[in-house]
């Protein structure tokens, strides 16, 4: 509680607004890993608060499907191109989702609060194996039995050896029903709903993804901004809120009408352009040139680069930011690699000396 | 300093929450 007698606290985080509540304790620490008879004890912990929270409701969210599968693809198709292998998946999954809910039979099935987000990663486990949950940022309205299924799916993610899996599954499951009897119609979607929460989290990410440009650019100071690469937006936002003049480009027309209409300012310019050519900018003009995942698809990054110094006043930032490949699947992300290996070399970030290239971790020391 | 820049920060991020979940960021910032 605060001097004004708060227990929820506001917090601007990076990712965009949060609620905080400072625990005056919580014992035990965070382990990924639990043991079976941990998951007995947590399939207790979520039972008990299902007992509690059963046939209640909050003035929050209801996760119905158009929340889980509907809303996420929404979100995900400014990340994802409609004519991709991928996204025609996230399609068909989507439908055969919406089938399956379609022929559910909800008077079986328990309803209330859900914390829904329920897994080790959100608990504390003191060494007697009492537990402390946490992080109620997603606590709805909906079935009780999507808690069952999201922790079920986490423990597919955390436990790669089947057999140990399957055990700790059992274990969880059997912790549950010494407290409540979980109904067989629960138990026939746990899978259906686990890949539907994926959608669900997949669909939230895309949204925290909004406005991440302030983690790396918050500490430096500018006033003229070339956005180059703007696509629908997701970062012009914060941008125009930093700088007295933006210039936001992007190559795709569709894009730049999204972006338009989420960014209405008078200090900003969205317009048509093509990185490759010459840019329509007067020498000399900007703060800050910022590429956010876009040049993973520029083939003649040199001349990308020589144009940014010339739009470029001295003592200006130029910003580039791109995924790591190594932990990301999908085939068009090689392009990061390609760029990663170009920047060390046009900026001559590897070790003197050898000539090899330099990791990343190896590259970030010298700075 | 090469080709005009100097590179003053490198920078890794992901969501500390969902580090599984989502794909890293790496950064470069660099001064003219």
């Amino acid at each position: 509680m605060d001097s004004k007698n708060n227990f929820i606290q506001r917090i601007q985080a990076p990712e965009g607004e949060r609620m905080g509540v400072l625990f005056s304790f919580a014992k035990g620490e965070k382990r990924i890993q639990l043991s079976e008879k941990l998951h007995f004890k947590a399939g207790e912990s979520m039972a008990r608060i299902h007992q509690f929270s059963e046939n209640k409701s909050l003035n929050r969210i209801t996760y119905i499907p158009k929340v889980l599968l509907n809303d996420s693809l929404e979100s995900l198709k400014g990340f994802l191109s409609s004519n991709t292998v991928e996204m025609d998946f996230m399609k068909a999954t989507q439908e055969r989702l919406l089938n399956l809910f379609a022929n559910i039979n909800e008077k079986e099935l328990r309803k209330g609060i859900v914390h829904l987000d329920i897994w080790p990663d959100n608990m504390n486990v003191t060494e007697n194996g009492e537990i402390t949950i946490f992080d109620f940022d997603f606590c709805g309205n909906g079935w009780l039995c999507l808690d069952l299924a999201y922790y079920l799916m986490q423990l597919h993610f955390i436990e790669k050896d089947i057999n140990e899996r399957s055990s700790k599954i059992q274990s969880f499951l059997n912790g549950y029903e010494s407290i409540s009897k979980i109904p067989n119609e629960e138990k026939q979607i746990f899978q259906m709903l686990g890949v539907s929460l994926y959608f669900f989290y997949l669909g939230v990410q895309c949204r925290r993804f909004e406005n991440w440009s302030n983690v790396f650019l918050s500490k430096y100071q500018f006033e003229t901004v070339l956005e180059m690469g703007c696509g629908t937006g997701k970062n012009t936002v914060w941008l125009v809120s930093q700088a007295n003049q933006v210039f936001s480009f992007d190559f795709s027309a569709g894009m730049l009408v999204i972006a338009k209409d989420k960014v209405q300012s008078e200090n900003v310019q969205c317009q048509k352009a093509d990185l490759t050519k010459e840019w329509d900018v007067q020498n000399e003009f900007a703060d800050l040139v910022t590429f956010n995942l876009v040049l993973e698809h520029v083939e003649d990054l040199g001349f990308v680069f020589s144009q940014a110094f010339q739009k470029l006043r001295k003592g200006g930032i130029l910003f580039i930011c791109e995924l790591d490949i190594s932990l990301h699947p999908f085939k068009q992300y090689q392009g990061s690699y390609k760029l990663w290996m170009f920047c060390t070399s046009y900026f001559r970030i590897r070790k003197r000396g050898n000539g090899k290239w330099l990791s990343f971790n190896r590259a970030k020391r010298m700075v | 300093m090469e080709n005009g820049f100097r590179l003053i920060e490198l920078k890794e991020w992901f969501d500390q929450d969902n580090a599984l979940k989502i794909p890293r960021l790496i950064s470069f910032v660099f001064e003219k």
